[in-house]
């Protein structure tokens, strides 16, 4: 309330009491709610905004992290490997409108292949396009128990059915639609002209041939707007799951999955999958910013 | 609390001067510090009008704003006007490392206000063609490049100042066989990404950019570029 009451006395007039009173009334009326109108355009700045009012009011970086993680870790293949956990020093909070923003980062040494036959090794990299995914899930409870992010699958579960290896068992997938936090990562590999051992390109010391002779970073960012309930988030945690290949949605969306290989899918011999092979990870990166809607 | 007059006035009775003149001057004193927090309405009193609009450099390319400053860099000319990194600045051999400017990527920004947090991101794409110099790899110490990222607190005036890269903003550029850059133009080209987010920093100068160290005869960085974020609320 901006307005003020306003009371001129005309010369030669008595003067109004209660106009008078009136007036400066008034001004106590309208100084009890002072609202935007009381405010001068561009008058804001930092040295009005209290740097932690109530609730975070006004703040529009709720939150900032980063933690690096140096562990080396070599997750295997044939199940969902934790590649690191990171505890977040502060809970993060999610309010409905918030938007979380992430970026991490791996760094990827190694990569092991039990696949010793080199026929073998270029007919898995060329047809099924082989590689290892990697994805988040959060402690959104704070009892160490972790769960899929929103629009994140993980392996634990089948959602279409007939999705079959060669001997009739169902095979864990991501859908390609449900990978806010995914990254893919490809398996060994060789030249496609590749005749020999030397021609081929390695990581580390293991196994035939590989994406590249040196170790290498790869970066992913999202972001993730709350709805709904306000979440608060203690821990993140790095998993992988390999060896992977991506085939099409038999559910007919049109949309494509990331298939585990954990049996023999594309040929006869039982090692033919890669089921031993693994990946080193030598550090990790997660950075969290948290910034209100307004 | 609220203006509140401190005398009334009675109706046939003379108007004292003393007295509205102290009812002016508890309007004076309200409304020179007289204001608390139980006067500001419930309803939303501060809107998009109400704050300082920012401000933009176009020098530095820098937004400036209450709730924090940003500023971009980059360079998207092809490989015509490449940066490079090469073991003649670096003279680097297996194992020594030294870590040398890559020139042109390098972005000086002033924060005017102490923010919460700076984020920086970069990209960057390089090619590192081999050549009869380099022999083949076969065990540590392969051929190839190192690219990370500096955040100097300052104005970097000397190599010392960046011999401390974020080695978890390190990529490794892979050599290229010279085959696979010859008549079938088969270069590899990397592109590589990363971001580094440093907290409680002061209102300070700060420089950033790419840094390098390479065994090959030169990697061409043929575009880079940088997005930095602060946030002062």
């Amino acid at each position: 309330m901006s307005g003020l009451p306003s009371y001129r006395a005309s010369p030669g007039d008595l003067v109004s009491a209660s106009a008078t009173n009136s007036l400066f009334a008034g001004v106590g009326v309208s100084t009890s709610a002072l609202d935007s109108n009381n405010v001068r355009a561009q008058s804001i700045d930092l040295g009005q905004v209290a740097p932690v009012p109530a609730a975070n009011a006004g703040i529009v970086t709720r939150y900032a992290s980063q933690n690096n993680v140096t562990a080396s870790t070599s997750p295997a293949s044939t199940a969902s490997r934790t590649v690191a956990t990171v505890t977040l020093g502060t809970p993060m909070s999610l309010r409905p409108g918030d938007v979380w923003r992430c970026y991490y980062s791996l760094r990827i040494t190694d990569q092991g292949s039990s696949v010793t036959n080199l026929a073998d090794l270029e007919t898995m990299v060329e047809r099924p396009g082989a590689g290892w995914v990697f994805w988040l899930m959060w402690d959104i409870g704070g009892s160490g128990t972790y769960t899929d992010i929103p629009g994140q699958d993980s392996f634990s579960t089948s959602h279409y059915s007939g999705v079959n290896d060669n001997a009739g068992s169902a095979i864990p997938h991501i859908r390609t639609s449900q990978t806010l936090t995914s990254m893919v990562f490809p398996h060994v590999s060789v030249t496609p002209a590749g005749t020999s051992v030397n021609a081929h390109q390695y990581v580390g010391t293991t196994g035939l041939g590989s994406f590249i002779n040196r170790p290498v970073r790869r970066s992913r960012a999202f972001h993730y707007k709350r709805t709904g309930t306000t979440a608060t988030v203690y821990g993140l945690r790095i998993m992988a799951r390999g060896v992977v290949s991506l085939g099409r949605d038999p559910g007919g969306s049109g949309g494509g999955l990331l298939f585990v290989r954990d049996t023999a899918m594309y040929g006869t011999d039982p090692t033919f999958g890669g089921a031993a092979d693994n990946i080193t990870v030598d550090n990790a990166r997660v950075i969290n910013l948290v910034q209100a809607e307004q | 609390m609220s203006y509140t007059p401190p005398n009334t006035f009675t109706s046939a009775t003379v108007v004292q001067a003393a007295l509205v003149q102290q009812n002016l001057a508890e309007m004076q004193a309200y409304a020179n510090g007289g204001v608390v927090a139980g006067d500001l309405s419930t309803a939303v009193w501060a809107e998009t009008q109400h704050i300082v609009r920012p401000s933009y450099e176009g020098a530095t390319q820098t937004l400036t704003a209450v709730s924090g400053t940003s500023s971009t860099a980059g360079r998207g000319e092809f490989v015509g006007r490449y940066t490079y990194v090469q073991r003649a600045t670096s003279t680097r051999n297996d194992d020594v490392s030294v870590w040398q400017f890559i020139p042109g990527t390098w972005k000086e920004i002033e924060l005017p206000r102490a923010p919460k947090a700076l984020l920086v991101q970069f990209s960057f794409s390089g090619t590192t063609p081999s050549d009869a110099t380099v022999a083949t790899g076969t065990g540590m110490g392969f051929p190839g490049t190192d690219v990370s990222l500096v955040m100097f607190p300052g104005r970097v005036d000397d190599t010392s100042d960046i011999q401390s890269p974020s080695l978890m903003a390190e990529h490794r550029l892979q050599a290229e066989d010279a085959a696979d850059i010859g008549a079938d133009g088969q270069a590899r080209r990397d592109h590589q990404s990363g971001f580094q987010l440093v907290e409680g920093v002061g209102n300070t100068l700060w420089s950033i950019g790419l840094v390098g160290r390479s065994t090959m005869p030169n990697t061409r960085i043929w575009r880079w570029s940088v997005a930095i974020e602060s946030w002062t609320v």
